[in-house]
């Protein structure tokens, strides 16, 4: 009888300490989900506002260009965007 | 964007903690999703701009002013409908938070996968109008 509580108890134990660790895993992918998707958040809003000042700057220099034409003068200029130092 | 909406309705129909999982798996997926369009249409705009620069070389200014300025139309709404994306997304996200914290209830959460869908099929609707065609979505 006694070995039999004993193994119940150990039982017991186990599935607890399981349990523990399966709550724990659980709570990590959680927070780590939590984790991706605000960096992806933050990520893709600076990439959107960034995707809008290229145009921005590409459209400035084409109209340059386009106005330069209209005027008769050579143009030469490319509708490129300013190099960011930050992507070197 | 088929997929962001999948992970969705997974999440919706699901249970509680799942929902909020499934929710936040739908900000990752989508926010890639968005990013992807955004690396897209960097090289799409490059080549828009550059061809209207061109034929205003080649002497049809005019002509060039014309199709930059629609470019820049379709442009614009693309970015629009971005923005109206992500924001459906961070609602998303934040709500979930709320819900999780007991500010909020789970019945805001049908009303903002119809904000989501909405926004998506915009965005899919504005790049068809402008031709642009992003892998995998």
């Amino acid at each position: 009888m006694q070995a039999l509580v004993i193994a119940l108890l150990g039982l017991i134990g186990e599935l607890v300490k399981r349990g523990a660790q399966a709550y724990a895993d659980a709570q990590k992918q959680h927070d780590e989900l939590i984790a991706a998707a605000e960096q992806g958040l933050l990520e893709a809003r600076v990439l959107l506002d960034r995707m809008k000042s290229d145009h921005d700057a590409r459209m400035d220099a084409a109209r340059r260009v386009i106005a330069a034409a209209k005027g008769g003068a050579p143009a030469s200029a490319r509708a490129s965007v300013p190099e960011d130092p930050s992507d070197q | 964007m088929k997929k962001i909406v999948a992970l969705f309705l997974v999440g919706l129909l699901s249970g509680c903690a799942g929902a909020m999982d499934a929710s936040r798996k739908s900000v990752v997926v989508g926010v890639h999703s968005l990013a992807a369009v955004a690396d897209v249409l960097g090289p799409v705009d490059q080549a828009k701009t550059d061809a209207a620069v061109q034929k205003a070389q080649a002497g049809d200014p005019d002509g060039a002013q014309a199709d930059l300025d629609r470019w820049d139309q379709q442009f614009r709404k693309i970015a629009a409908s971005l923005s109206l994306a992500w924001d459906a997304l961070r609602a998303l996200a934040d709500t979930c938070t709320a819900i999780e914290e007991g500010r909020e209830d789970k019945s805001m959460l049908p009303r903002l996968a119809v904000a989501l869908v909405e926004a998506l099929a915009r965005l899919s609707k504005d790049l068809a109008d402008a031709g642009v065609k992003v892998p995998g979505l």
